[in-house]
């Protein structure tokens, strides 16, 4: 998931250095003072959530967590993955100083979206409907960061549907392992801090 | 704070386990030997990077010198196309990249003609002085010497090479320390956020 440094072409690199700005600020700006610890755990799950590596599938793919991130954070999860991917850039060498724009909206955006099409499930209606869209919610972060990837990959002249088929296929047990993380988070999650799930966190 | 506590297990076990499985970046190294460079490539778990594409470049002018793809194993050999310093660029697929320089010194080592004219002139006095053997006979008979010697040298010293190469590919790796580091830094980022969002109730 993580571009490396040197891959795209400059007007790639812009596009995604303004993107994530905006995210980030309207993170920022959303982010209240009793959300601050949440972020700051769930950055700490994203950072050492990379070093977890999936051995099954035809290439080495890792954990991302961003739709878990996405669903619990909302728009904040755009400065939580920022945080992430540059400790893991600078301490890791994952990915790229100059990329990390590219790479941060690449997996925040697909977490922004799972906020949007999983949060009104989240209420404590129906424990299928829970955990389904936990399920769920896990499957668009990785499949959405996987079909940005391909998009920004497109640029450097690769044909998109290859490079779209490949990264999918890659990461499709990563998908299915995410899924099964959301979905236990948020089930156990719902039993001891339901106000996490439907955003009005009090601590 | 109770998902806090149940969380942070959850990530000193991330951590214990994380210990031996690691991610996604791809590494190049290259060595030098024979007139020959060798190059292997790694993902960070240890997967061989299969049929990428290897470009060689001239370190000093940026020349593309040749391009080749790595085998089954992830390595790719060529033979030294210049003396010079050699910078060798893998593109993995799916955006990853990275590169290895290879230094003039190790290249022209390996094309053995680096030391050669040095080391002469002084055998070649000594063997003036003592009047001994024609000079013409010790002169190739140095000369194949030598080029044994070197073939021993770079044999008994291959396995070292090796070994150094596993050295540095460990290196590359993130520490304990890292990940530590990288979770204080988050720490920190939130007492930050929590200082400028702090507003004193009257």
């Amino acid at each position: 998931m993580h571009i490396s440094e040197g891959v795209l072409s400059a007007p790639v690199l812009v596009t995604g250095v303004i993107l994530t700005a905006a995210g980030v600020s309207l993170g920022l700006k959303k982010m209240d003072y009793e959300k601050i610890p949440e972020v700051a755990v769930l950055t700490s799950a994203f950072f050492v959530a990379s070093l977890i590596h999936v051995p099954i599938g035809p290439s080495s793919a890792h954990l991302v967590l961003n739709g878990l991130i996405g669903l619990l954070l909302g728009w904040p999860a755009f400065s939580a993955i920022l945080v992430g991917l540059s400790l893991q850039a600078l301490l890791f060498q994952f990915g790229g100083i100059t990329s990390l724009g590219v790479n941060t909206f690449n997996m925040a955006f697909p977490a922004i979206v799972s906020f949007y099409l999983f949060r009104i499930f989240n209420r404590r209606y129906n424990r299928y409907l829970l955990v389904s869209s936990g399920f769920l919610c896990g499957v668009v972060g990785i499949l959405g960061s996987a079909l940005l990837v391909a998009m920004s990959l497109v640029t450097t002249g690769e044909a998109f549907l290859t490079v779209a088929k490949l990264i999918v296929i890659a990461h499709l047990p990563v998908m299915i392992i995410e899924g099964v993380i959301t979905a236990t988070a948020v089930v156990s999650l719902n039993k001891v801090r339901p106000e996490l799930l439907t955003g009005k966190a009090k601590i | 704070m109770y998902v806090f506590k149940n969380v942070s297990i959850g990530l000193i076990l991330v951590l214990l386990v994380s210990s031996t499985a690691l991610a996604h970046k791809v590494n190049v190294f290259a060595y030098a030997e024979n007139g020959m460079v060798y190059t292997e490539s790694y993902f960070s778990d240890g997967r061989k990077v299969i049929d990428s594409t290897v470009e060689v470049f001239d370190a000093q002018n940026n020349k593309l010198l040749l391009t080749g793809r790595t085998d089954k194993n992830g390595e790719f050999s060529f033979k030294i196309p210049e003396a010079t310093g050699l910078r060798i660029v893998l593109t993995a697929s799916m955006g990853h990249k990275n590169e290895y320089l290879l230094s003039e010194d190790e290249v022209r080592d390996a094309i053995g003609i680096a030391k050669l004219p040095e080391k002469s002139p002084p055998e070649k006095m000594e063997t003036e002085k003592r009047q001994a053997p024609p000079e013409k006979a010790t002169q190739i008979y140095d000369d194949r010497l030598e080029l044994l010697m070197e073939r021993i040298v770079e044999e008994k010293t291959a396995p070292i090479m090796k070994k150094l190469l596993k050295i540095e590919e460990r290196m590359q790796k993130p520490s304990f320390q890292d990940i530590i580091g990288g979770l204080g830094y988050i720490i920190g980022l939130m007492g930050i956020g929590i200082y400028f969002k702090y507003k004193r109730k009257s």
